[in-house]
């Protein structure tokens, strides 16, 4: 399986690239991205390339900003590039000040990660020093800087506008939208927010060009992907893969090490739906899974194996996107809450009092999720409603 | 605006693009239950309980999404109406259920749509959050167990009135709403405006003063309009046993739109203080007797025959009040003219805004603010602000200025004071005290030089031009930055935006009138307007923000020695002619009397023999009050009537007892021209009369028979004699309208902006006059090194006859202070809350320190509520005799 991710590359390279930006100047650089068919790898799969041109489009000052905030369960690839990679970070967006004409640029970081913050904070510096950051990149009129924040911990602040408010410092709630943060995001004006992995690519993709890129990859799903993988609740690592061209049985067999008659499901990431046993021979990719009802968000995928419990783990999922809610609106903060309370008494339930309240979960989770205010709500009960849906099918006669 | 055609409900409905679903359903009647939503703020979607589904887009908030083309819109389907019933489940099924017992039932919206949805049971209780009662005192009661976290509190906190003193605090279940670390909300930013109070839609916050007085269906709710600031907001007052138990904010109401200020919503306590004056009173010794009404008016009778025949009308004078009613003010000024024959009769107005009259009055004809609120917060592109701190004076004014400006306007703040608003402002200039005029010259001298005016317009609709600009000719500009402290090239930046604005408008109070040069600041701002055409078109003009609830009525009555009622001149014998027509009486007074300060003057010079004051309290509001204080016990004879025992009125030969606005029936002309109608709420206690009554009654002694038998009486003679209030009839009154004056026919809908066309003055057109720059009168020196300069504080109202007898109001504020900036205070090593002894030419003064930024260098501030009069100088502005309230030379001395 080819990798470009986890390739690494010198400071020679980031000069060239750099370079070459100017050289080609921002509208080539977009088009490139566009023609690369790239897709936001934070979960929204959002096409990179309208996101840039959108804000390059708009005048004024503007902002790039990068989401290393990872605070979804399952989730440590951003962790894993910051950790082995983070000048492919500060390249891509070094390329996206070009592109759409920022100056200052923002990582922000889940809090945890301390290593990689103070990393970071030390290539920041050595960039500068070596005038690839700053005033007057290599000697152009380019200026760019980059600011490194730690998060304040909570999930929420992973929204791209409760992030803004975290920097703005207001509360991290999500705002409406639109506007959209290439119209009003940060400080109200144009922004651009990718993920850590999105913007990884930038640099291979500016640098070989979108037809190279294209050779990762399947149609529409271009390029690879990082996964976490996780078994049982015990973390096995991250891989990269290319999109479309494994299966999820091969995941299975080739990167969690298990048979996949011995795995009863896959769930593709926290706030995704469960797929189980007969459908793990569709291929990985956004695709595929959105058209198997279930996504790839970010690629926090957790395995159960036959000894594992799946209710145990969903109650886990469900408390942690209840505590995590902002708090704002009714069905979020309240919903999960009733959800999760509810969720803990079926096991002491039994045949008609089960169903019932089996029926009343459901009930209440589809309005949760259609009616909460941000993505959080909306996808916070997938694999409890995906897991219910099994229960139904009769895939599962008890709750384990 | 483009209009779009969409379906609701399988009706075809057309509207203008750019609404939400949700003012579009309103708008044809459609109901749609909502929480969080209120019209005047930004929608948020946070209760989602508004929702409705559109084809082919599935349940989405109405007051969120906008309407758009040939969308199917259903607002009843089954799947909207259990979605809907499922968040009121889960918003019930945390909030407590003792709806039997909460001060909220009845106006509860919860408690209303729970009804309509027929929710009986919630099938998933659970635990219910933690959330306690905070502190809140004096006004709030804080009860968190009953918030339903919809948000209103918050967004009116923060857009409407920019305190952000609560926010949304923790996460998940766990949130709450919080006001800074979680602490009381005395310790906060918070101004206790009341306006989360107002706008709660459940029991959270409630008001302190209702708390266990009764069911919201047991109370009378009566319309009115508050007693306090010039802004004139509609209130609604709830009355349970003759007592006013609540003010809340009337949302009808085009000016206010329901919110209120701490002393609209919370200062009434006075009402039914129980050292409400009740029974007429005569001085006896050093103290007063209790006498019966007959006794009064026969005591008055005599001495004023007995004055009148002795010194002459002229040695009469009397103080109307900008409390009082329009219909007060107007027989009060009759009485003056016709029965003692003098125009000795002058109030208040002359202390705030007597020079925007003068000045208004000799460029462009008229001093009334020439555009609405409402313009102000829809029209104007850009709004200056000078000499006026208005989320103090005016809060509610503030409130509009902030959603100008949330829409796009240009703030421009000239101060030299920090103001709360400058946190929004596009520009904020602090000028040194006394420079106006040189700092209005250079604007203009920069639009001149820039060719920035408006040709057309000068040519068409201003004289005076060629002269003018002569005189600015020889203007030294380039001594702007040593005389002002402000670099020219902000001045530059403030030509342009406010030239080059399709409508600017400017907005003064105090800070520019209380100088000696206070007609001169104000002709300077009118030459801004005229000579960039920024006037006689909406959301343009000229706007001096007035102080009292009814100053421009006042006025608008001839509560002027200078002007007959509808700013007829008394030195004009046509003014003559036509009143003793009107009037059917002879030898009306044809020579201008004296104003506030000369009165009290002209008493220690013993011209004046006998005062009468109605409700003002100059031994507090004038300049220097030793000098008020040894005119009022010097003076012949006082009559004082008013609701309290005033510091003016113990000096008083007699005092009459009168009743308060929550007691009578009347109408106030607020700040934009508006006549408004005020509702009597309660009985008056004891043998308390209406001020226009008194009058009447005193005029029958001296064998005038007016036939007054209710304020409608009088509104019909003034509708006769005012030629602004003609069309403004007692039927249009009663009926609530809420009209401003011009309006000169039964069906005209009055004036929301002047000067269209042409200006009020002889030639019809404005005048620009070149104003030269003078320094103020006494200027700082080594004696004296500190400028003294005194203003207004949001919690109180003038001389605090009212706000000094609400406790809440003493809680948060009980003490004079003065404000001193860091640098002093820290070469003086005080601290916050030390104690400093201001003394001045005039007088001394012990006060409380607060140290705040705010405040200039070499400067003091001090409220003038309390006893800051003490240290002011009575120096008068040439032309309308106004003092210099603003600036006076002081030093200050800590004491250890």
């Amino acid at each position: 399986m080819k990798k470009m991710l986890t390739e690494k590359y010198d400071t020679h390279f980031t000069i060239s690239l750099i370079k070459k930006c100017f050289e080609i100047g921002s509208e080539k650089i977009v088009e490139e991205i566009k023609n690369s068919y790239l897709l936001g790898r934070g979960g929204a799969m959002f096409p990179t390339g309208i996101k840039w041109e959108s804000v390059k489009n708009q005048g004024g000052e503007k902002f790039v900003v990068c989401n290393a905030e990872e605070g979804e369960l399952y989730t440590f690839k951003d962790k894993f590039l910051l950790k082995n990679f983070p000048y492919k970070v500060i390249d891509g967006m070094i390329v996206a000040s070009i592109a759409v004409g920022a100056e200052k640029g923002f990582i922000y970081v889940n809090h945890k990660y301390k290593n990689e913050i103070s990393k970071l904070k030390t290539l920041v510096k050595q960039y500068k020093k070596e005038k690839l950051l700053g005033e007057n990149i290599l000697s152009t009129n380019h200026n760019f800087d980059i600011e490194i924040i730690e998060s304040n911990g909570r999930y929420v602040t992973g929204e791209e506008t409760a992030l803004f408010n975290t920097i703005e410092g207001k509360r991290p709630t999500p705002r409406l939208k639109p506007p959209y943060p290439t119209q009003k995001g940060l400080f109200n004006k144009p922004t651009l927010i990718n993920n850590v992995e999105t913007f990884s690519f930038i640099p291979h993709i500016i640098f070989y060009g979108s037809g190279w890129f294209k050779n990762f990859g399947v149609e529409k799903n271009y390029g690879t992907k990082l996964i976490c993988l996780t078994v049982d609740n015990k973390k096995i690592g991250v891989f990269e893969i290319e999109l479309g061209k494994i299966k999820i049985f091969e995941i299975i067999e080739k990167y969690a090490k298990l048979k996949p008659r011995n795995v009863k499901a896959f769930l593709p990431s926290a706030s995704s739906c469960l797929l189980f046993p007969e459908k793990f021979d569709i291929n990985y990719d956004f695709e595929s899974l959105k058209n198997n009802g279930t996504s790839l968000g970010t690629g926090g995928i957790f395995i159960f194996t036959k000894n594992f419990s799946i209710f145990d783990e969903i109650k886990k999922i469900v408390r942690f996107f209840s505590d995590e809610s902002c708090g704002y609106c009714v069905p979020c903060r309240v919903g999960l809450k009733r959800v999760y309370e509810m969720i803990l008494e079926l096991d002491s339930l039994k045949s008609e009092k089960l169903r019932n309240r089996l029926d009343l979960i459901k009930k209440l989770s589809l309005v949760i999720k259609e009616t909460s205010r941000c993505a959080l709500g909306q996808s916070a009960l997938n694999s409890l409603l995906s897991y219910i849906r099994g229960i139904e099918d009769g895939k599962y006669r008890t709750l384990y | 605006m483009e209009n779009i055609e969409l379906f609701i409900d399988n009706k075809k409905i057309v509207t203008e693009k750019g609404k939400t679903i949700l003012q579009v359903c309103k708008e044809n009647g459609i109901h749609i239950p909502t929480l969080c939503y209120h019209p005047e703020l930004k929608p948020d979607g946070l209760c989602r309980l508004c929702l409705v589904e559109v084809e082919g887009k599935g349940l989405v908030t109405s007051c969120t999404e906008k309407v758009l083309t040939q969308i199917k819109v259903f607002t009843n389907t089954k799947k909207v109406i259990e979605a809907r019933k499922t968040i009121l489940k889960l918003i019930i099924s945390d909030h407590p259920l003792d709806c039997m017992t909460c001060e909220k039932s009845g106006e509860c919206l919860l408690e209303k749509y729970a009804y309509e949805y027929g929710i009986k049971k919630v099938e998933y209780e659970g635990e219910r959050s933690k959330r306690k009662q905070k502190d809140g005192s004096p006004f709030i009661i804080r009860d968190y167990e009953k918030c339903i976290l919809c948000g209103r509190c918050v967004k009116v906190c923060n857009e409407i009135v920019g305190v952000n003193a609560i926010d949304f605090g923790f996460r998940g279940f766990k949130t709450e709403i919080i006001s800074g670390f979680d602490e009381p909300l005395k310790k906060t930013e918070c101004v206790f405006c009341g306006n989360c109070v107002e706008i709660c839609p459940v029991g959270a916050l409630r008001e302190v003063s209702a708390e266990g007085k009764g069911r919201s269906w047991e109370y009378k709710k009566i319309k009115t309009i508050c007693p306090y600031c010039g802004v004139g907001c509609g209130i609604n007052v709830y009355v349970k046993n003759n007592q006013i138990i609540k003010i809340k904010g009337d949302e009808e109401s085009c000016v206010n739109k329901g919110f209120l200020c701490i002393k609209g919503k919370f200062a009434f306590e006075y009402v039914n203080s129980s050292d409400r004056l009740k029974k007429p009173l005569r001085r006896k010794n050093n103290d007063f007797e209790e006498i019966s009404w007959e006794e009064a008016f026969e005591t008055i009778y005599e001495n004023l025959v007995r004055i009148i025949k002795k010194y002459g009308s002229t040695s009469v004078a009397g103080l109307a009040s900008a409390k009082c009613t329009n219909e007060e003010n107007y027989v009060f000024q009759k009485f003056f003219r016709v029965v003692v024959k003098t125009n000795n009769v002058d109030h208040c107005a002359r202390l705030c805004h007597s020079s925007s009259i003068a000045g208004l009055s000799k460029t462009i004809g008229s001093a009334a603010m020439s555009n609405s609120l409402e313009e102000i917060e829809k029209y104007s592109d850009c709004i200056i602000l000078t000499g006026t701190n208005v989320s103090e004076t005016q809060p509610v004014t503030s409130y509009r200025i902030r959603k100008a400006v949330e829409r796009g306007a240009k703030l421009i703040i000239i101060d030299p004071m920090e103001i709360s608003l400058s946190d929004i402002a596009y520009l904020t200039i602090r000028p040194n005290y006394g420079t106006d005029v040189f700092l209005f010259n250079t604007i203009a001298k920069i639009i001149i030089d820039e060719k920035l005016y408006n040709e057309e317009f000068i040519k068409e609709r201003v004289e005076n031009f060629d002269e003018y600009l002569k005189f600015m000719e020889e203007f030294p500009i380039n001594d702007v930055e040593k005389i002002t402290g402000v670099e020219i090239d902000k001045l530059r930046e403030i030509a342009y935006i406010y030239s080059k604005s399709n409508s600017a408008v400017i907005l003064w109070a105090m800070g520019i009138t209380q100088h000696t040069t206070g007609t001169d600041n104000v002709v300077s701002l009118s030459n801004l307007a005229l000579l960039t055409g920024q006037i006689g078109k909406k959301g343009a003009g000229l706007c001096p923000l007035r102080g009292q609830n009814n100053v421009q009525g006042a006025c608008d009555m001839g509560a002027l020695p200078t002007h007959y009622p509808g700013y007829f001149p008394v030195e004009d014998e046509n003014t003559i002619k036509k009143f003793e027509i009107d009037w059917q009486t002879t030898g009306l007074p044809d020579k201008n009397g004296l104003t506030v300060v000369e009165i009290f003057e002209s008493i220690l010079n013993d011209k004046i023999k006998f005062l009468y004051i109605m409700g003002e309290n100059p031994l507090v509001s004038d300049p220097d009050i030793k000098h008020v204080e040894e005119a009022l016990k010097k003076v012949d004879f006082l009559v004082v009537q008013d609701i309290f025992l005033t510091e003016t009125a113990k000096y008083a030969d007699i005092v009459l007892p009168s009743k308060c606005s929550f007691e009578k029936k009347g109408t106030f002309t607020n700040t934009e021209r508006r006549v408004q109608k005020i509702s009597k709420c309660v009985e008056a206690p004891g043998e308390t009369k209406d001020d226009w009554e008194i009058i009447k009654l005193l005029a029958e002694k001296f064998g005038y028979k007016w036939n007054y038998n209710s304020i409608w009486d009088i509104l019909k003679e003034i509708n006769n004699v005012v030629p602004q209030y003609k069309g403004i009839t007692p039927q249009r009154v009663k009926n609530g309208e809420r009209i401003q004056w011009p309006c000169p026919q039964e069906n005209h809908p009055g004036t929301e902006t002047l000067h269209i066309g042409s200006f009020k003055t002889k030639s019809n057109k404005g005048k620009l006059i070149a104003v030269e720059f003078k320094h103020a009168y006494e200027l700082p020196d080594k004696e004296y090194p500190f400028v003294l300069t005194t203003g207004r504080i949001r919690e109180h109202y003038h001389t605090r006859t009212m706000t000094g007898r609400v406790e809440g109001i003493s809680e948060i504020v009980g003490e004079d202070f003065c404000l001193i900036n860091p640098d002093d205070a820290k070469k003086m090593k005080l601290k916050n809350g030390s104690y400093v002894k201001i003394f001045s030419r005039r007088g001394e003064l012990k006060i409380k320190v607060k140290i705040s930024d705010n405040i200039k260098k070499g400067v003091i501030f001090v409220p003038f509520h309390f006893y800051a009069n003490l240290l002011t100088h009575n120096k008068l502005d040439l032309y309308s005799k106004i003092p210099e309230y603003k600036i006076c030379a002081c030093n200050i001395k800590k004491i250890l």
